[in-house]
């Protein structure tokens, strides 16, 4: 699977190419080095949403195309294997050769449908997906990539011309549009790790980059832990993953978590590496600590050249900080229904159904509900400088 | 003319809905069920701009989805954003053409 990934890796200005399940795992990926696994797995939580919701309007989609102001999302429908649907996803930069990556994709998703079975299989009806899966969905009664035989159907056989990716003829296997070795990776991208996978498989549920636990809801443990260096470390705390980072505690890590996920909207992937180094700068000898954050964000702040941007991350970031944390009551008093309060920030308003439907479904598991409470915190924090979710914000807290 | 119109006019369109980023419902044209259109294209339009920040590729400008029969445009105008159903299908990049013009103002954060 990987060599047909990187067929398409190889085209001018793709950066990643990854397939993944209904179930938000991760079957295979290959990208430049910043598009390492977490990264990957970020994107997979985000592009898993998105198709859940266009497949209400669209249950038998086989194409999809996002066009950004630098670059482009493009998706396409593998079809359904072992009882999950996959997803073939692309990501490029502004300068991709749209002709050649459709050409490239179309090929890739020939060979990936026959590597994971999907042909014969996807003229049957869909099996439903896994339990988890469809739990786990952040859409309330939708469950994830589940649709009729028809859709399924549909996807097997792309009828030429169909798409927006038809193109004119097929290449022949592993071919590419231009020689390998195209790549758009920035300069000191060779310090990302590599392989940090930091969430776990259907963890949907949660909005990128939100705690499986809330940070005040773990042990307070003075100990400073190594980041990414176990399945406990750092990297469990937040959906970006970093190494080789000492912090000292679990608050210092969200905080990290945060600050990266605000500045990759300024300068992209890059921003794991900016942080890293920006800690290292900051507390050199030391565990990192929260309490060094000034001092950190004005470092950071430094790495995003135009100044309108570097204003609105610290705004964002400020704001960000302003939300109560995940175990405020009112969080859980939320995900548990006894608030009857309706966001009207609409993903916020989607979540707290889906959650109080899983938690009225599975009991007052404490567990559950503090994951719920955390992801819908994160929701917000993410948000914040969404006017909605200020509004939201002030009626829940007062 | 207004925009939503002046789209809706096109043949390839079936119908067309114009939405804000959150979800609500603002005007549609040969639509009977555009406050679900509405919501469903706020969603996906929210979680697409978040994937493409992941990414760091920018503002988002148009999402396009296709099926065997038709296929739908989301086109982000500033704090407004017009879904068109397109059929037949093999129109919407002709339609993403005409209706999204180079200088127009993507949304973004």
């Amino acid at each position: 699977m990987q060599g047909i990934l990187q067929a398409i890796l190889d085209v001018t200005g793709v950066g990643a190419a990854l397939v993944f399940d209904s179930s938000g795992s991760l079957v295979s990926h290959r990208g430049h080095a910043i598009y390492d696994q977490a990264l990957c797995e970020q994107l997979t939580s985000s592009l898993l949403k998105a198709i859940d919701a266009l497949q209400l309007e669209q249950e038998d989609w086989e194409s999809v195309s996002a066009r950004y102001a630098d670059g482009r999302i493009l998706l396409r429908n593998l079809g359904t294997a072992g009882g999950g649907t996959h997803v073939l996803a692309v990501a490029a930069d502004a300068t991709l050769n749209l002709s050649f990556a459709t050409v490239a994709i179309r090929v890739a998703a020939n060979k990936l449908r026959r590597a994971l079975g999907v042909g014969a299989a996807s003229s049957a009806p869909s099996a439903a997906p896994p339990p988890a899966a469809a739990s786990s969905t952040l859409l309330a009664g939708s469950s994830q990539f589940a649709g009729s035989s028809s859709r399924v159907g549909g996807s097997s056989a792309l009828p030429a011309g169909s798409s927006q990716f038809a193109g004119s003829s097929a290449l022949p296997a592993g071919s590419s549009a231009l020689p390998a070795g195209s790549s758009v990776l920035p300069a000191g991208s060779s310090v990302m790790p590599a392989g940090s996978s930091v969430l776990p498989a259907g963890s949907s549920v949660l909005p990128a980059g939100s705690s499986v636990l809330p940070a005040s809801s773990r042990p307070a443990d003075s100990k400073p832990a190594l980041a990414g260096s176990s399945s406990l470390s750092w990297s469990q705390t937040s959906s970006i993953g970093f190494s080789r980072i000492a912090v000292a505690d679990p608050a210092s890590s969200t905080f990290l978590s945060r600050s990266a996920k605000e500045l990759a909207r300024h300068v992209g992937p890059m921003a794991k590496v900016y942080v890293e180094e920006a800690v290292r700068r900051v507390s050199p000898d030391a565990p990192f600590s929260v309490s060094l954050g000034a001092k950190f964000l004005d470092d950071l702040a430094g790495q995003i050249e135009d100044n309108d941007d570097r204003t609105r991350f610290r705004q964002a970031l400020a704001l960000a900080m302003q939300v109560p944390p995940a175990d405020h009551p009112q969080w859980i008093e939320l995900v548990r229904g006894k608030v009857q309060f309706k966001p009207s920030f609409l993903a916020a308003r989607m979540f707290v159904a889906s959650a109080r439907m899983e938690v009225g479904k599975r009991g007052a598991n404490p567990e559950l509900i503090r994951k719920y409470a955390a992801g819908l915190r994160e929701l917000f924090a993410e948000n914040a400088d969404s006017s909605n979710v200020r509004q939201d914000l002030a009626k829940i807290f007062g | 003319m207004s925009d939503l119109k002046l789209i809706a006019s096109r043949p390839e369109v079936k119908s067309a809905v114009l939405s804000d980023p959150a979800g609500a419902f603002l005007d549609a044209v040969g639509e009977p069920d555009g406050e679900n259109v509405a919501a469903v294209t706020g969603f996906l339009t929210n979680t697409m701009v978040q994937a493409g920040e992941h990414l760091g590729l920018g503002a988002l400008h148009t999402i396009s989805f296709v099926g065997k029969a038709r296929a739908c445009l989301v086109v982000v105008k500033g704090d407004s954003i017009i879904t068109a159903l397109v059929e037949p299908p093999t129109s919407v990049a002709a339609v993403e053409k005409a209706i999204d013009p180079p200088d127009g103002s993507p949304r973004g954060r």
